[in-house]
């Protein structure tokens, strides 16, 4: 593989609790992505796997470690990472294409000529034709795309995503990860993907990152090597069983209690 | 459309069945003109009022004096309200003055302006700046200060200044609740513009009314009571109308009381 992207060594988090204990949530964590890969974090929730992203993009401190972006040190928001949150978290005062905007009106670059850059990520993620819209006029899978939009229109390196099509239901869901394929393929990006979703990190990604329960530790990093361009049926091949199985293994306490 | 012709008809209808009770009632009953008059006397009182007791100039002074009075305070209350949200050391020391000066019945005050600014108008403006100030002040507060968590964190991964945020995101997600306020604050701006015209005016609705009940001209006071009455409803119409527009993210299916 060429050069890496991010750097995670021996990161570790601590919150401290209302009672002044200490509590750790993610414990000596290291990995390396690289350009152009879709790598997907998958665990229990309250693992620290969303603690995880939002320290790697800078929005929460760390307590020990390090993360580097091209070798730079992470140490708060930064202009080359785009981030999709669990919710769209879209200005309802804005239109559709507003939204999308906002990071250029934000970093203070030219508006206008990003406007075309904009209408183009929007046709790519299916919302031609909603530009005017405003996020009230869309539904749920189509606020997700606009926010997608949001997060790749200053063009970042890496697209961090926490969960973005958990609030969902299923059958959005699964279209919604064929399109984020399609997105990823077209627009080149390397994605960082969360999720509790065990057939969703592996339908998505090169390499998933299988995290333990609290505190969160890497338990094994697998990588997928299921062929691209990935289809549905492929969730029904042995491949794709023995990968969730493997995965699965490492959360016993699901298998026990199962009727 | 239709469904709105229908409620304005239901409504008049409802109306002049009021109308007719009270009118027939007072028949029934023999309440003297002084205690309770007709709506047919208060009909007769208002068109004298307006061709005879010059009711158009003085309601147009009660307006005024109302409508700087709101606008005034309105922008002060949004201003202080922004500024206190906003920073931590505003809130700790002015907090307390706002909470104390909240809960002080300000008409109280009425006297006290008259002594300090004298009979003119700016004692009255100022009388309806003190009662139009706190609603607003104390939603703006609110609306400034409970902005979403998400979307404070959206802005801030996009590595928006402190300034950005506060424009781009609090202010619009304020909007709502300054406008809650300015609801309340309007209302009371015709009831401070009255209250001071009753102690330091010499035209206005307050002293017509004060006027015309000494003279015991009571369908007149009545009559007084309908402009006032028509004035504010037409100043809170006005209000929701610009909340409406600019709050249309809102206003598609919740209850709307105008």
């Amino acid at each position: 593989m060429g050069d890496v992207l991010i750097e995670v060594k021996r990161l570790s988090k601590t919150y401290q609790t209302q009672k002044k204990e200490q509590l750790l949530a993610i414990k000596e964590v290291t990995f390396k992505i690289y350009p152009g890969e879709f790598v997907s974090v998958v665990g229990p929730s309250g693992c620290g796997k969303s603690t995880l992203l939002k320290i790697i993009g800078g929005l929460l401190p760390k307590t020990s470690g390090d993360i580097f972006l091209e070798n730079q040190p992470v140490e708060g928001p930064r202009k080359d990472i785009g981030i999709v949150f669990q919710e769209p978290v879209l200005l309802p005062w804005r239109t559709v294409l507003e939204n999308t905007i906002l990071p250029i009106e934000i970093q203070r670059l030219d508006v206008k000529a990003y406007e075309s850059v904009a209408i183009k990520l929007l046709e790519m993620v299916g919302l031609e034709g909603f530009e005017n819209k405003y996020p009230f006029e869309l539904s749920g899978g189509m606020q997700q795309r606009n926010a997608i939009t949001r997060a790749l229109i200053h063009d970042p390196k890496i697209l961090l995503m926490d969960e973005p099509f958990g609030a969902l239901d299923a059958m959005t869901r699964e279209q919604m990860n064929i399109e984020l394929l399609k997105i990823w393929r077209k627009s080149q990006k390397t994605i960082f993907f969360i999720t509790h979703s065990i057939p969703e990190a592996i339908f998505l990604s090169d390499r998933v990152i299988v995290f333990s329960q609290r505190p969160g530790t890497i338990a094994q990093i697998i990588e997928t090597k299921l062929p691209r361009p990935r289809t549905l049926e492929m969730m029904n091949t042995e491949a794709f069983g023995k990968l969730s199985k493997k995965i699965r293994e490492h959360f016993p306490f699901k298998s026990e209690t199962a009727l | 459309m239709r469904k709105k012709i229908r409620n304005i008809i239901q409504f008049l209808i409802g109306f002049i069945g009021l109308l007719l009770l009270w009118q027939a009632s007072i028949h029934v009953f023999d309440v003297p003109f002084y205690i309770l008059p007709t709506p047919y006397e208060i009909l007769i009182a208002l068109i004298d009022g307006f061709y005879q007791n010059d009711f158009l100039l003085h309601a147009w002074v009660t307006l005024s004096e109302a409508l700087s009075g709101f606008v005034l305070g309105s922008i002060c209350g949004i201003i202080i309200g922004a500024l206190v949200s906003q920073f931590r050391i505003l809130q700790k020391t002015l907090l307390p003055y706002i909470v104390a000066f909240q809960v002080l019945p300000k008409v109280a005050l009425a006297p006290l302006l008259v002594i300090w600014f004298g009979f003119g108008m700016q004692t009255r403006v100022l009388m309806v700046m003190m009662l139009t100030l706190f609603p607003v002040l104390v939603n703006s507060l609110v609306g400034f200060s409970s902005v979403p968590h998400q979307q404070i964190e959206l802005m801030y991964s996009l590595t928006a200044s402190r300034w950005q945020i506060f424009r781009k995101l609090k202010i619009p997600s304020a909007l709502p609740l300054i406008f809650s306020g300015l609801h309340i604050a309007i209302i009371q701006s015709v009831l401070a513009a009255v209250v001071a015209e009753f102690i330091a005016a010499e035209r206005g609705l307050g002293v017509m009314n004060l006027k015309l009940v000494f003279d015991f001209d009571i369908p007149g006071s009545f009559a007084t009571l309908v402009v006032l009455a028509t004035m504010a409803t037409l100043l809170y119409v006005l209000v929701a109308w610009i909340k409406n527009r600019t709050i249309f993210w809102l206003n598609r299916d919740e209850f709307n009381p105008v």
